[in-house]
């Protein structure tokens, strides 16, 4: 599979067949999480309402930090094996995970406010997820920079394979420091801590959340492929003139 | 959903802010998409090499990269 896919045609046929059933797939599992989380699912004893910004909060924060790892791979797959696709799956990826991440910045304010009394603080959960965003804008901005495409990519994939080591370092920050931002509720040890009226719902959005982000960054890739190809057309119509 | 109850504006900031970012997301790539795809054509109706000729100073880079985008 992984060298099937080095092919950029293969990929754009491939891609072309299955977006339809992605799309699909897509509109069923987040519809249905979102019907569960905002009609079926009972309000928290506790937060009353407020419970269902999880509902949002959780998934994007997840594929916030999945996809940042996902880049982190590719780019060492790139370096690693040279396949022609990885830096461009990386780059297509970029822009889906900050707007995950900028979805978990802004929900968890809006969900601080009423619950911590604040939008914001500088805790160690919300400075390293604020880190992240950074991060891929600093990323984004590497590739719109640097003309070279090979130079924008090694620099790139250093930036990519340097900023993973932040993605631990959010999951752990409830566990290492005190924070006002709670532990893990759904990845821990001992399994998750909510209820199912809850974690049902909550599960749904987030295979919604990743079948979103997988048609997305497909979609992108194939534009990436497409672009690089206008790129070439492009240079060899001026070598010609030339 | 009780859309009386406290706090209620903020879930519904909450996911008006996400469809808003997810929906400018989906624009943003299938704007893109279009774009390239129609240069594309527009490239190939104008009979464009898919490759450029080689040169010594052209480099290997650029032979690595015609390699790549256009198998």
């Amino acid at each position: 599979m992984f060298n099937y896919l080095a092919n950029p045609t293969r990929f754009l046929r491939l891609q072309k067949a299955v977006q339809p059933w992605l799309i699909a797939a897509t509109v069923l599992v987040l519809g249905y999480g979102l019907y569960l989380g905002l009609f079926v699912a009972p309000p928290d004893y506790q937060q009353g309402e407020t419970v269902r910004i999880m509902f949002i909060h959780v998934p994007a924060s997840i594929l916030a930090m999945g996809i940042y790892v996902f880049m982190a791979i590719a780019h060492a797959v790139g370096f690693i094996f040279r396949h022609p696709l990885a830096d461009a799956a990386a780059k297509a990826a970029a822009p889906v995970g900050a707007v995950f991440t900028f979805i978990s910045l802004a929900t968890g304010s809006l969900w601080g406010k009423p619950m911590w009394g604040t939008w914001w603080v500088w805790d160690a959960r919300l400075t390293s997820m604020f880190v992240l965003f950074l991060l891929y804008l600093g990323y984004i901005a590497v590739w719109q920079a640097v003309e070279e495409p090979h130079r924008a990519s090694r620099i790139a994939g250093i930036v990519a394979l340097v900023g993973v080591i932040n993605v631990p370092i959010i999951k752990f920050s409830v566990e290492w420091w005190n924070t006002l931002h709670q532990p893990s509720s759904l990845l821990r040890k001992g399994g998750p801590a909510i209820d199912p009226t809850i974690l049902t719902p909550l599960l749904w959005c987030i295979a919604g959340f990743a079948l979103l982000a997988a048609v997305l960054v497909l979609h992108a890739l194939r534009a990436e492929v497409l672009a690089r190809r206008v790129r070439q057309m492009e240079l060899a119509q001026v070598g010609r003139a030339g | 959903m009780d859309l009386q109850a406290k706090h209620i504006g903020f879930v519904l900031a909450a996911y008006a802010v996400s469809f808003l970012s997810v929906l400018a997301l989906i624009v943003a790539v299938w704007w893109r998409g279009r774009r390239v795809a129609r240069r594309l054509e527009e490239l190939e109706r104008m009979g464009a090499p898919r490759r450029r000729k080689m040169t010594a100073v052209s480099g290997q880079d650029s032979e690595s990269e015609q390699k790549e985008l256009t198998a």
